[in-house]
């Protein structure tokens, strides 16, 4: 908001206070929801609808209900051409109208209705984590649940209501002040960082490609970086020699998974649109297999062609038998790969719901 | 697709091979660049056979002094205690050749990996800025050197018993050429073959996501001080026996910027995360390069060479840094 208050004031001080009413500013706006909850969201909109009296704005977003709410003309790109274009003074059009004529064919939503959730009966599965009484003053407390094989639990709730923090816990990067964390039946030392849990099959996967990838290194490496086991021969206990060719069929074959678009594996990450960075992101865990992944907002600022293809990946790992812990701001998205939600508010675990149950509530 | 690979011309997976390696080190044109205004200007003098020699003799000088600081500096981070490690080195190698013969010599790679942990551990745990640690750790094995020359009342601190290294048993080949190359090879190893070269550009490049990556930032960092230590104990003996099997004895900042040079000029930021050993090789020829032909130049005035060296390393940072807008050096 600040952002925007700023560029509205750059142009009226150049253009000087006498005529600043005479003219119309046009402000362009690219995504500029993507950082932001839902709360926050709601009021940068009343916020830009207000301004929207005054001034002009071209708006580029990929969240649909956004653009119908906010635009009066809306133009439809899909691979640098106009798709489709719609007045919506003059016409009403659904949102399913506009998913169809992004993405090229169905949306996400039928996704949903397709995929179908099982309740997890406890005693048949095998718990890969548990936690107990997890506690860190001024994020969250008391926070118990268990992990099964093959399922997906999400942690949801308002921005601030600690869901991040208890999924950089479960990672090693926030060290709690109390409580147990305990994966494949033994207590996970709560100080170890990141690599320890790596060790104990704990992943993390998050949509903010710019905090997970090497930006500047090609495709082949960034893919290869956690599944060094897979692409070297170890002669000597000490050293790992790595083979170029098999880090780069790695490569090619997530690629090819993941329908990633990039000329070759030798493609430096930076020149990638968000969708494919995402998409090599989650790709590397693909071979690495882990028993747990932490997901934290998988599909972030992402359009949603790449998030069907990364959803399908996810759906395919749980099917797996890969356990999974979802931190996200979108309520599809846990209505799609959730089996049990936990409600959070201020920290504390208000309620915990089956798929159905949370659909039945957020009315999805 | 089809009609694609049609009108594509028909090139030899070697010539893609050639033109990335031309493509990703620009260093490469400068050396060839070089080496033509050279011959054009001066060609009986810089195509003469000794100064071929010469300028073999003193890559390997300059390349002993990049190629382990390079390793930290791939971590964005900068270590310049290879000076300290060159010039103690030696001094230890000249005060326990009476104890242990002529296998003193090999204090050094040692010497360089304890001075290496040292840096790593003191520089991780009390997170005191490398550039800031280094420096000290060279200011005092530099004086400690100078001390030892002063109290043994000797003038330079020379061990003439490996007299016999500085014969090369190939023509043409200096020997402290041969002896730079066990270092150059170990660092290519380290650097392609193994995941540490990986681990350590990855730190550089983006810490938060190589530790999201599961990599141990902590031992890594300590890792390539070690590594950065152990190469320049080890390059070290190749300087000791082309100074005449001595050390350094007095502190000398331009030795210290032309390792530095060296590393940027081949392409290596400062701010870490790109390049590796292999162009730090370049960047030494470059400098080489530079001198040898400078100091041929008719008019190059030779008392002027330390100006240009430090010149020259500023231009080169600046260049770097312009190229990347990160931070230099942390």
């Amino acid at each position: 908001m600040v952002e925007i208050a700023r560029a509205i004031l750059s142009i009226r001080l150049s253009v000087g206070d006498g005529e600043s009413s005479k003219i119309t500013p046009i402000i362009i706006l690219d995504e500029p929801t993507a950082p932001l909850s839902i709360e926050e969201r709601d009021e940068l909109f009343k916020y830009l609808l207000e301004l929207k009296k005054h001034n002009s704005f071209i708006f580029v977003s990929h969240i649909i209900p956004e653009v119908m709410r906010f635009s009066d003309r809306v133009y439809v790109l899909r691979d640098g051409k106009v798709a489709a274009f719609h007045d919506l003074k003059k016409q009403e059009i659904t949102e399913d109208l506009l998913f169809k004529e992004i993405v090229g064919r169905e949306s996400y939503y039928e996704l949903l209705t397709r995929v179908e959730h099982r309740l997890v009966e406890p005693e048949k599965r095998k718990v890969v984590l548990s936690v107990r009484n997890l506690s860190k003053k001024g994020f969250y407390k008391d926070v118990s649940f268990d992990v099964h094989e093959g399922e997906c639990v999400g942690l949801f709730g308002p921005t601030g209501c600690g869901k991040s923090e208890i999924a950089k816990t479960l990672y090693g990067e926030v060290v709690p002040d109390g409580g147990q964390i305990t994966a494949e039946n033994k207590p996970v030392n709560l100080k170890s960082g990141p690599h320890k849990r790596l060790k104990l099959h704990i992943g993390y996967f998050s949509g903010e490609t710019g905090k997970e990838l090497f930006l500047y290194w090609p495709i082949r490496k960034n893919v290869s970086i956690i599944n060094f086991d897979k692409v070297s021969s170890k002669p000597l206990k000490l050293f790992r020699i790595i083979n170029l060719k098999a880090e780069k069929n790695l490569a090619e074959k997530i690629v090819k998974t993941l329908n990633i678009k990039a000329p070759n594996v030798e493609t430096e990450c930076y020149s990638l649109s968000g969708g494919n960075k995402q998409k090599v992101s989650v790709g590397k865990w693909l071979e690495r297999s882990p028993k747990l992944l932490i997901l934290e907002d998988p599909t972030i600022g992402i359009d949603v062609g790449a998030r069907e293809d990364i959803y399908e990946v996810l759906l395919d790992m749980k099917k797996k038998g890969i356990s999974m812990v979802l931190v996200s701001d979108d309520p599809k998205e846990y209505a799609l790969l959730c089996d049990k939600i936990l409600m959070l508010r201020e920290g504390v675990v208000q309620k915990v719901m089956t798929n159905q149950e949370f659909r039945g509530v957020m009315e999805l | 697709m089809k009609r694609v690979e049609k009108t594509m011309p028909r090139v030899s997976p070697n010539m893609v091979a050639v033109w990335r390696l031309f493509k990703t080190n620009p260093a490469i044109w400068t050396i060839l660049g070089l080496v033509v205004i050279f011959s054009a200007i001066v060609p009986e003098r810089f195509l003469s056979t000794s100064n071929l020699v010469a300028i073999l003799r003193s890559f390997a000088v300059t390349a002993m002094l990049a190629v382990g600081p390079t390793f930290v500096i791939l971590l964005g981070s900068i270590d310049l205690s290879f000076m300290g490690i060159w010039m103690f080195g030696g001094a230890l190698v000249w005060l326990l050749y009476p104890y242990l013969g002529l296998a003193s010599i090999l204090v050094y790679p040692i010497f360089g990996l304890l001075v290496g942990l040292f840096n790593g551990v003191v520089h991780v745990k009390a997170r005191i800025p490398s550039f800031i640690l280094t420096l000290a750790v060279t200011a005092v094995f530099a004086f400690l050197t100078t001390y030892v020359r002063n109290v043994s009342g000797v003038l330079t601190l020379i061990v003439p018993a490996y007299g016999f290294l500085r014969e090369s048993p190939i023509p043409y080949l200096p020997s402290p050429f041969l002896l730079s190359l066990p270092a150059i090879a170990l660092a290519l190893f380290l650097m392609f073959f193994t995941k540490i070269g990986t681990y350590l550009c990855a730190i550089g490049s983006n810490e938060e996501g190589a530790k999201l990556a599961g990599i141990n930032v902590e031992k890594y960092k300590v890792v390539g001080f070690m590594i950065s230590g152990f190469l320049t104990g080890l390059g070290s003996i190749a300087i000791f026996v082309h100074l005449g099997n001595q050390t350094r004895v007095d502190f000398d900042p331009s030795e210290l910027i032309r390792g530095l040079a060296a590393i940027v000029l081949g392409g290596t930021p400062l701010a870490g995360g790109m390049g590796g050993p292999h162009r730090s090789l370049l960047g030494a020829l470059i400098y080489v390069l530079i001198f040898n032909g400078l100091f041929l130049l008719p008019g190059v005035d030779p008392n002027h060479l330390k100006l240009y060296i430090g010149a020259l390393l500023l231009g080169a940072v600046v260049i770097a840094s312009k190229a990347l807008k990160g931070a230099l050096i942390t």
